[in-house]
């Protein structure tokens, strides 16, 4: 019995890696967000309502710079509601014509079961160049019978102009017929390659967790973030190797921005304080831009009328740094995304439902 | 929670492949809606019962939208080894080990057989789906289901498979004893079936019980104790 369990523990794999990131201790009263370019990204056509975008670096050999991906259709939740691309052409400087990449029909016959809706696109691209697509598909309900479906590209479009993908798994995240988990945040890159993926549960109660996957792309395990009921939607900012801080969306409660904290790269999780910063139940992206934390939120506790993004020296007191759209009451601007790509910080976010909006940063540090 | 490799090479995945997931969930709703006829029509002749059972399960198998597999996948994703194992077997008892009696016979879906059914064990697996349950709404500090990606969940398996067969060997030749025997062996199949493959999902304890099966048994344990109950007349 020693020797079994001796075995067991040797290939349980029980240190984690530590995450990638660039430890620049940089000031963030000394740090300035400066403009280079931005717009929309163009719509499929005949197109109304978009979504929930994503952003993901594209190959060197690939002629564009980066991809986003979105949900689009006549509306969230729509029969009709796709995943949309488009790439940031290197020798144009523009986004490519979008074009749908995955739907519920064609995913639904590779998985060998129906879909009923799809929404939440989350692009990552692996060591090997090759682009994944995780994206939330419905069971028998709304967004509380989602399971999260991942999907790769196939081999021979990696250099392609549109990428092809191929359904590849639904990940396995909970006993209860594997209901109700959802994935809205980028992954964070790990040193040896691997990703943390931070997803949520939403049926009845909402709390923050997060899916481990190898540098292929395998499955490895999950973890809790929180426990409390009403946090969603995380995103993962590392301060350090192996201290990392999880920003989650709030409904309800004290409206403000949720925090917890692991310092053993995600292993152990604890609560924080919530920030200062107000959380209209709305999603939020952080950063780690080459040693600058960034985080894109609507600074409001009641709408989504107006976004920005801030930066911070230590991940807790923020400084707004950028605003990147302001409407009228009514108006949304929301779900933002961030990239860290070539010496510039990549935004984009959803533009009043009718579109994703984009914008880029050069980091500016002056001199205090 | 970090998953294991064991007893593969280290890049092996910890859940199975995409073919083999579809193959064994429409294999399972396959076995699943094939018992469940059977059960049904247990009282109809063993053509109409094969027959019957025959076409549902083919129906099942089928890889597309006429496939009750197909919608049963979108809502409850797969049946665990465990609930096929049992359904496999018991459509094996009520189509083949029966089928030279005209009429059918008596088979432990029957009122006499089902009382021989243990409660403690059912009480077991009742206990342990509410644990689950719980654990899906985050009741505990820890992820249980998370613990079910790690070799410490095959040991718990073989531990309780182990258990069962030690139960059934002490037990005689009573009627509880064969379900013992039987779902021991169901649990020690499921478990190996899950590490040579990773089936249904990677994670153990949905290859050793699934919410249906939970509530199944939830089922025949209120049955079980009102059959116990003593008439007031």
């Amino acid at each position: 019995m020693v020797g079994v369990i001796s075995l067991l523990q040797a290939t349980h794999r029980s240190e984690p890696a530590a995450a990638r990131v660039t430890l620049a201790g940089v000031d963030a009263s000394t740090v300035r967000l400066v403009r280079s370019a931005g717009g929309e990204i163009p719509m499929p056509p005949d197109t109304p309502s978009a979504h929930a975008s994503t952003l993901a670096p594209l190959a060197a050999s690939h002629s564009s710079l980066i991809a986003a991906a979105w949900f689009a259709g006549e509306r969230e939740s729509a029969p009709d509601v796709r995943i949309a691309f488009s790439s940031f052409d290197k020798a144009e400087q523009r986004w490519t014509p979008a074009r749908f990449i995955a739907d519920r029909e064609s995913l639904a016959k590779a998985l060998g079961f129906g879909i009923r809706r799809l929404g939440n696109p989350v692009l990552w691209r692996d060591d090997d160049e090759r682009l994944h697509l995780f994206v939330v598909g419905t069971g028998l309900g709304g967004w509380a019978t989602s399971r999260i479906i991942h999907l790769q590209q196939s081999d021979d479009s990696i250099s392609a102009g549109y990428p092809i993908f191929e359904a590849r798994a639904v990940l396995p995240l909970s006993w209860l017929w594997n209901l109700s988990h959802l994935v809205r945040n980028a992954p964070l890159a790990l040193v040896d390659g691997a990703i943390v993926l931070p997803i949520y549960f939403e049926l009845g109660t909402k709390y923050p967790t997060l899916a481990r996957l190898d540098r292929t792309g395998s499955f490895r395990g999950i973890e809790r973030i929180s426990r409390k009921g009403n946090l969603l939607q995380p995103t993962l900012l590392p301060v350090s190797e192996h201290r990392w801080l999880a920003y989650m969306r709030m409904s309800g409660g004290t409206q403000r921005i949720a925090m917890a904290e692991t310092k053993d790269a995600g292993t152990n999780w604890l609560d924080r304080p919530d920030l200062e910063l107000p959380n209209p139940n709305a999603s939020v992206a952080a950063l780690n831009a080459n040693g600058v934390h960034a985080l894109t939120f609507n600074p409001s506790s009641t709408g989504r009328d107006r976004l920005v993004t801030a930066t911070s020296a230590d991940g807790e007191r923020w400084r707004i740094s950028a605003e990147l759209a302001l409407g009228q009451t009514g108006d949304e601007y929301s779900y933002p995304a961030m990239l860290w790509h070539e010496d510039a910080l990549w935004v984009s976010y959803t533009d009043r439902r009718r579109h994703i909006a984009w914008q880029r940063f050069a980091i500016e540090r002056t001199t205090p | 929670m970090m998953g294991y490799q064991w007893p593969w090479q280290a890049s092996a995945s910890i859940t199975p492949s995409l073919s083999a997931l579809l193959f064994s969930m429409h294999l399972g709703w396959a076995l699943a809606l094939g018992a469940g006829s059977a059960f049904l029509l247990r009282t109809f002749n063993i053509t109409t019962r094969r027959t019957v059972a025959l076409v549902i399960v083919l129906l099942s198998l089928l890889p597309s939208e006429w496939s009750p597999s197909w919608w049963l996948g979108l809502a409850f994703q797969t049946p665990s080894l465990t609930l096929q194992g049992l359904c496999g077997l018991y459509l094996y008892q009520q189509l083949f080990l029966q089928a030279g009696a005209e009429e059918p016979l008596p088979d432990s879906s029957t009122p006499t057989a089902r009382t021989t059914w243990p409660l403690g064990l059912l009480l077991a697996v009742i206990v342990a789906g509410w644990i689950f349950a719980l654990d899906t709404f985050a009741f505990f500090d820890i992820s249980l289901y998370a613990i079910g990606f790690t070799p410490y969940a095959v040991l718990a398996a073989l531990f309780f498979a182990c258990l069962l067969q030690l139960i059934s060997a002490r037990s005689g030749h009573a009627q509880p004893t064969r379900h013992y025997r039987q779902l021991a062996a169901i649990v020690l199949i499921a478990t190996i079936v899950h590490l040579l493959l990773r089936l249904p999902t990677g994670n153990m304890w949905d290859a050793l019980l699934d919410p249906w099966l939970w509530l199944m048994a939830h089922g025949l344990a209120i049955y079980l104790l009102l059959k116990k109950t003593p008439s007031r007349s």
